[in-house]
Formats: C-alpha cells, sequence, structure tokens
C-alpha cells in the first residue's frame, strides 16, 4: 500500500460554499462570504470559481494555506478581507505552488480585479502576484514575511497590466521587491509604505508611472526605475518618482546574487536603469549611506553581451532624465558601512563608490567627503562627449551633482577619485515636466 | 474495444496493451453542453475500473499516449478521449487538434508502493476530466477514495503527501498537487483561452500496440474516424520520447522534455510569457531559449546562477537548478512537481553540457 505521511486535515466537502447572498456591494450582485472555518479546498474552490463582479468576503482571522491561492479571472472581482491586521492569509505551511495569492489573466484578455483590506504572510514566493490585468486596484494590502527564513521574491506584483492602482498598502521584508510593477502601463504606486525588502518599490519595462506619497525606509534600496534586457516589454518611459520619503535604506542586500538588484550597494536611496523620461522631485532623501540617486546604463550593471543581446527597442543608456527640488541629507556617508559580504555581488558597486575618497596624488575624489547626492556614470558609448542623452539635476539643495565617468573606471585598480568630476553646470539643464499619470478609473 | 494505455517509460514502442475483459455497463458517455461537472467520475461514464486499472470504457471511448510526457512525480498515468458519435477533430501541424464541442479527455495519475514492481496495485490519486462545450475548455479533478471505488469532484485541489519507489529503485515522498480548477488553467493557458497541451500532432504522432496490432495514433484516430485531414504519420510533425536515448539525439530529446515540461507556460502567449524565456521545441532564438539570459524576476528562484543556460556549464545554469530544487519557490514547474526528475536532469544537463560557446 501507499504509505501516508501525514493526512491533511481538509474535509472533502464537495457542498459549493460560496452562496450568494444577494445583496448590493457598490454594484455587484454576488457576494461570496468566506471565513477561517473553512478548509483551504473549499477556500481555494471559492477563489477558483468566483464569478464575475462578485466580491470575496474574507472575515476576520488567520487563514492558513498549503497551496496558492488562485482567483478566477473572469472580469470585475473585489476580494476584500477586514482589514490590513484582521484578516490574514498565512502561507508559512506552503509546501506547493510557488506564490500566495495569484491571478493569472491569459493573454489577451481585458479583466479588471480589486484587492483590499488584509494581509499575506510567509509565502514561499511573491505574496501577491497578478499577471495581464486592466484595471488592478491592491489597496491596504500587507505582505510580510515575519517567521519564513528564505523570504520571497515579490511582495505585491502586478506584471504585464495595465491601469494599476497600489495605494496605502505595505511590503516588508521582499528578497527582491516590496512593490514591483513590471512590463507595465499607466500605474499609480501611491502612499504605500515598504520596508526591509532589497528594493523597496520599483518599475521596471514599464510606461506612464506615478510613485508619490510613499514611504521607503530600511530596504537595501529605496526606489528604482529600471529597463532592463531580456524581457518581453522594454523602452520603459514616462515614470515620475515626486514627494516621497526614501530614508535609511542600510539594510545589508540579501537579494539571490543572481538577480538584478543583487547588485545593489546597501544605502541607495533610488537608482534609474536605462530608462527614457524620468523625472523625480519633491523626494526627501535622507541617511542612505551609498548614494542618494543614481543614473546608470544597463553597461554599469551588466555585461557589453547582455546589453547589447536585447530586443529591438532596447535603449542601454538611461535619457531625459531629470532630478530636481528635492531635499538631500546625509547621504553617501560610507558606502562600505552596510557593505561588508565580499562575496555579494552589492560589494561591486559598493567598492566602486568607497574607490572615490581618499584623495591622493591630486586626484579630487568626492567633494565635502560624502558620495555626492546625485551620480551619473557618465556611459556614453564609443566617440560620446558632452551630455547628449539629457541627464538633468538641479536645485537639489545642498545636494551635488556628480558624473562618475565610469568609461574610464578600472575595475582591477579602482581608480574613482581620479575620473570623477563635478560639472553641476553642463549638467544643471532643464527638461519640461512629464505629464501626470491618470489615477485608472477602478 | 478493451484496451488500456500502459505507458511504458523508456520503450521505444508504447503499449496499449488488453488488459483483461469488461462490460460497458448501462451507462452512456456524457456529451457536455456547458461548464456544469457532474459530481462523481462515474457520471461521465468514460473510463472504468478493470483488475485495478482506470480503463477506457468499452464503445467508441479511446485510450491514447504521448511521446514525451510532462513528469509528475512520477505517477502511471492513463489517458483516453471521446468526441461525441458522428464528429471528429480537425488536424493541424502546429497546435492543439481542433476538437469538436462535446469531446471530453480524462487523464488519470496514480502509484504503485513500488514502480518496478508491476504485479503490485495502483493506488489511484485522481483522474482529471477536461471538456469542451459551447466553444470553450473546463476542468475538473476527481480524487479516488482510498479504496480505490469512487471518485468524487475536487474543484479547489488537495495536496496528497505520501512515500512510494520509484522506477530507479530510489524511495520517495511526494506532495502530490490534485490542482484547483484555476491550477489546472495555470498551465492550460495559451493565446487567450484554456486548453488542453497534449493532444497536438508531435505528441500524438508515434506507434502503439492497440488489441488488434500496432498502428500510428493519427493513423488509428482517423481510421477510426475521430480525426480528420490529417497527413500520413511520415508527413507529420513528430517530437522524439524523451527518454529513449535511441529516439533521438541529446538536443532532439532535451528539447522535447523542455517543451513538455515547461513550453505550456514558457511561451508568448502562456502564463511565463513575462519572463522572456519561452522554451517549445522550436524556439531558435538563443536569447528566447535562455541562453546567457540573465534570469527574469526569479527572486531566490535562480540559485545565485548568472544565466537561465550557460553553454557548457549545467552546474552554473539556472535552468537545472530549478529542475533539481523542490522548495516551493525554486522548484520548476511551479506546480505539479514535488520529486526531481532525475532523468529529465541528466538530459538536460547533457544538452547543456554540449552546447558551444560561452557567456560573457
Amino acid at each position: 500500500m501507499i504509505r501516508p505521511i501525514r493526512r491533511l486535515g481538509w474535509s472533502l466537502t464537495l457542498a459549493f460554499l460560496a452562496a450568494a447572498c444577494g445583496s448590493d456591494n457598490g454594484g455587484n450582485t454576488n457576494i461570496v462570504k468566506v471565513d477561517p472555518t473553512m478548509s483551504e479546498s473549499a477556500i481555494a474552490s471559492a477563489f477558483s470559481g468566483a464569478a464575475a463582479d462578485s466580491t470575496l468576503e474574507m472575515a476576520a482571522g488567520t487563514y492558513h494555506f498549503t497551496n496558492s491561492l488562485n482567483l478566477s479571472t473572469k472580469n470585475g472581482i473585489t476580494v476584500k478581507g477586514a482589514g490590513m491586521t484582521s484578516t490574514i492569509l498565512d502561507f508559512a505551511g506552503q509546501t506547493t505552488g510557488a506564490d500566495g495569492v495569484v491571478q493569472s489573466v491569459p493573454s489577451g484578455q481585458t479583466v479588471k480585479v480589486t484587492f483590499q483590506d488584509f494581509a499575506i504572510k510567509d509565502t514561499a514566493g511573491d505574496g501577491l502576484k497578478i499577471t495581464g490585468g486592466n484595471g488592478v486596484h491592491v489597496n491596504r494590502v500587507a505582505v510580510s514575511w515575519p517567521t519564513r527564513t528564505q523570504h520571497g521574491g515579490y511582495g505585491i506584483y502586478p506584471v504585464q497590466c495595465k491601469n494599476v492602482l497600489v495605494e496605502n498598502s505595505s511590503a516588508d521584508g521582499a528578497s527582491d521587491t516590496g512593490i514591483y510593477v513590471g512590463q507595465s502601463d499607466t500605474i499609480v504606486v501611491r502612499n504605500n509604505v515598504v520596508t526591509h525588502n532589497v528594493s523597496g518599490i520599483e518599475i521596471e519595462n514599464s510606461f506612464n508611472a506615478d510613485v508619490t506619497g510613499n514611504d521607503s525606509n530600511n530596504n537595501t534600496a529605496g526606489v528604482l526605475v529600471f529597463d532592463l534586457p531580456n524581457l518581453p516589454q522594454v523602452g520603459g518611459h514616462n515614470v515620475r518618482v515626486y514627494n516621497n520619503q526614501l530614508r535609511d535604506n542600510n539594510t545589508p542586500n540579501f537579494g539571490d546574487p543572481s538577480g538584478t538588484v543583487a547588485l545593489l550597494p546597501a544605502g541607495t536611496g533610488g537608482l534609474v536603469l536605462s530608462n527614457t523620461k524620468v523625472e523625480v522631485f519633491g523626494n526627501t532623501f535622507s541617511g542612505n549611506a551609498a548614494a542618494g540617486f543614481a543614473i546608470a546604463s544597463c553597461f554599469a550593471a551588466f555585461s557589453l553581451q547582455t546589453c547589447t543581446t536585447a530586443p529591438s527597442g532596447y535603449n542601454p543608456f538611461p535619457s531625459q532624465v531629470y532630478v530636481h527640488d528635492n531635499t538631500f541629507t546625509n547621504n553617501g556617508a560610507n558606502p562600505l558601512a552596510h557593505n561588508t559580504d565580499q562575496n555579494h555581488p552589492s560589494f561591486q558597486l559598493a567598492a566602486l563608490l568607497a574607490s572615490g575618497f581618499s584623495p591622493s596624488q591630486g586626484a579630487p575624489g568626492w567633494l565635502d567627503n560624502h558620495v555626492s547626492d546625485v551620480i551619473y556614470d557618465g556611459i556614453l558609448g564609443l566617440g560620446g562627449s558632452g551630455n547628449p542623452f539629457q541627464i538633468c539635476a538641479k536645485t537639489n539643495g545642498s545636494g551635488h551633482f556628480a558624473n562618475m565617468h565610469l568609461d574610464q573606471f578600472d575595475a582591477q585598480a579602482p581608480n574613482l577619485n581620479e575620473i570623477l568630476t563635478f560639472d553641476e553646470s553642463a549638467y544643471g539643464c532643464t527638461l519640461p515636466a512629464l505629464p501626470a499619470v491618470p489615477v485608472p478609473a477602478l | 474495444m478493451s484496451i488500456v494505455a500502459r505507458w511504458a517509460m523508456a520503450g521505444a514502442l508504447l503499449a496499449l496493451a488488453a488488459c483483461g475483459s469488461k462490460s460497458s455497463g448501462t451507462c452512456t458517455p456524457r456529451v457536455p453542453t456547458d461548464d456544469t461537472a457532474p459530481g462523481t467520475l462515474a457520471e461521465w461514464c468514460q473510463v472504468e475500473l478493470v483488475q485495478g486499472d482506470v480503463s477506457a470504457l468499452a464503445g467508441d471511448v479511446v485510450p491514447f499516449t504521448l511521446t514525451t510526457p510532462l513528469y509528475s512525480d512520477g505517477a502511471i498515468k492513463r489517458r483516453t478521449v471521446r468526441v461525441p458519435p458522428g464528429t471528429a477533430a480537425s488536424y493541424n501541424d502546429a497546435g492543439v487538434l481542433g476538437f469538436p464541442d462535446g469531446t471530453v479527455f480524462t487523464k488519470s495519475f496514480g502509484f504503485r508502493a513500488d514502480t518496478r514492481n508491476t504485479a503490485l496495485p495502483i493506488h489511484w490519486i485522481e483522474t482529471r476530466v477536461e471538456w469542451r462545450a459551447a466553444g470553450a475548455w473546463n476542468f475538473m479533478a476527481y480524487r479516488w477514495n482510498d479504496a480505490g471505488t469512487e471518485a468524487l469532484q475536487l474543484p479547489g485541489g488537495e495536496v496528497v503527501s505520501f512515500s512510494y519507489v520509484d522506477v530507479d529503485g530510489v524511495a520517495q515522498d511526494a506532495h502530490y498537487l490534485v490542482p484547483s480548477r484555476l491550477q489546472c488553467e495555470q498551465c492550460h493557458s495559451e493565446g487567450g483561452a484554456v486548453a488542453p497541451i497534449g493532444p497536438k500532432a508531435r505528441w500524438l504522432n508515434t506507434d502503439v500496440a492497440y488489441e488488434g496490432g500496432t498502428e500510428n495514433q493519427l493513423a488509428h484516430w482517423t481510421r477510426t474516424g475521430i480525426l480528420s485531414g490529417a497527413p500520413d504519420p511520415a508527413d507529420a510533425p513528430r517530437l522524439p520520447v524523451a527518454a529513449d536515448p535511441d529516439a533521438g539525439t541529446v538536443e532532439q530529446r532535451a528539447r522535447a522534455y523542455l517543451e513538455a515540461n515547461c513550453g505550456f507556460c514558457h511561451t508568448p502567449q502562456g502564463n511565463a510569457r513575462a519572463s522572456g524565456l519561452y522554451l517549445r521545441a522550436d524556439v531558435t532564438d538563443p536569447d528566447q531559449l535562455g541562453v546567457c539570459k540573465r534570469p527574469a524576476a526569479a527572486g531566490p528562484g535562480a540559485g545565485g546562477r548568472p544565466f537561465d543556460v550557460v553553454p557548457g556549464a549545467p552546474e552554473q545554469s539556472v535552468i537545472p537548478y530549478r529542475m533539481e530544487a523542490t522548495t516551493p519557490a525554486v522548484a520548476m514547474p511551479q506546480i505539479g512537481r514535488s520529486i526531481v526528475d532525475a532523468h529529465g536532469v541528466a538530459l538536460v544537463n547533457e544538452w547543456i553540457a554540449a552546447l558551444p560557446g560561452s557567456c560573457l
């Protein structure tokens, strides 16, 4: 006989527990109530069978899952708990399915969805993952990993979506990014709190995003705007990062060494990589020990082969990046302070920044004994000169701009202190304000 | 016809052997017209237990097999299909055959306490039913009871934990997943709609031993009238039996294995489309195949390895790392496998080891 290891205590209930109550809920005609006394299989059945325009109401309490919880891809579903601290979906016992709550919309369909007022804890992989939605609203959802030793990659993760609003939510402890919106279009990420992630918030390979009013603290890096090669959607553009708090992002990098974010030195306030049209203004960068805000090309992070073997439309150089009217306080004091593991990829860029100190042989080194607040890798490609990509930084209070000229960097004998320049006037240009992203009609 | 599909793991010839007599009983196979699933497998009237094996009911229910199946914790699998009387599936080279409304597939999953000892009974875990109605495909899993006498629908799925001895004599602890309906769709999604995965010409194009003799499946389906428009099997595409060293080159077999086990999601219209890693056997772009491609959004799943495929260096490649993993955030496929398929890993490693070039 087959020997059972353990019997999971699920009842083989076959009744449809998804009872239609018929009461009104903002136009929804169908409310399905879920409570913690139900078996996991029954809850999964309710999620899996949810009808168009229905609301799944999850009563307060802690729900325990061993499997991913997959949501129906019918249009207009709302998944609603009783509050971020009262309805808890606990995946600490997860043995199958990579992620926590998942909605995977088949390509080509238009599906709206709302997730609100609950918490997801200790998923094996990502917390809340939505692929292919159009009209995605995440409101007051908290994702964290309080007990797992290996944390999942992403907290709140819409990918290949359109019309995304993530607000009033939190992510704590993601081993990649707390709130990550990838390969999407028309995005607002506002008023969230992200802590203890490798990257707090990331807009990656996406078009038309506003990131505002967020508090990103105690991550490895506060906010990232990336355009990476090797993905189906490239050409990230039109991203505004404004009125955010980006403070004390000094958590040592615990990302998987092969992930892109593993390259980030602890102490990074923010970074633009290879995007076009990024406006960064009204933010407060404080206490980030490696650097306040950085602007870099693909070549600063990856190999020539990786940056050039990309789909057509990929531009490895950042361009039209405008960093203005931000407040910088106490950034860049010591790039190595929180990057002590020489075997982790994050050490490389930390060491690079640190090599800009200690003036020697007449080399200037960083001004005022700290890494400048807005730093640019200065990689222009063959024959480039001047400021061909329109990188502009101005009126950032006491924050200094520096061009690192990394195309002259010698990795064998780090020489940043010899190649740095502080030509603020050459980069003090003005770019047109980017248009606001309309808050998606949800 | 009393024939029972029998999958020979490494055999060049897939045998569909007769396995005792059976009755057609009194029921008539169900021809579904909507997405409603009956509560019991028996109500489909498509398969029955004959001497402990889940068998196609007599009549026009057709057992079939695929050249390279998905690895499902080493489960023994039995597949059947029935198209409504008087209808036929339409042939095409590339995709799923054009099955008509009313088509019903079953796929049953079971284990022996020791896989090597075919005298032992098969403990059936579940039978999945996939049916087409009103132009759309639907799914339901039916969970067999411990006595193996009845299977009841289980729309929310279940993890079933047990131990057994695999084909190599290795004791394995399985956390076998009976998928929820949505987890069915997670893999069965293509081009904006859910669909079968296996019944494509390239997987069906192989000889099997029917009760009346050996015959190519495409030819058999054509001769019995359930498939129309198929060319001579010699002119139809075919992917090899990945497990059979004589069935093709290492590359052909590894690519067949990757399509069968990864290509349902890792395709431009599939669930893993955002990764940019596409693993169907017809992909030729090295970047899409993962060669020197940085892993995308893998989180802890990349294991510190730099690229999905590093030519000549399987030990540095992400794909075998995820194939060798069983923890949920790392393991690939994401669902449906809790045990490492050592044969699959070895084959993919052999392919990567022989690839020329290097990553910079």
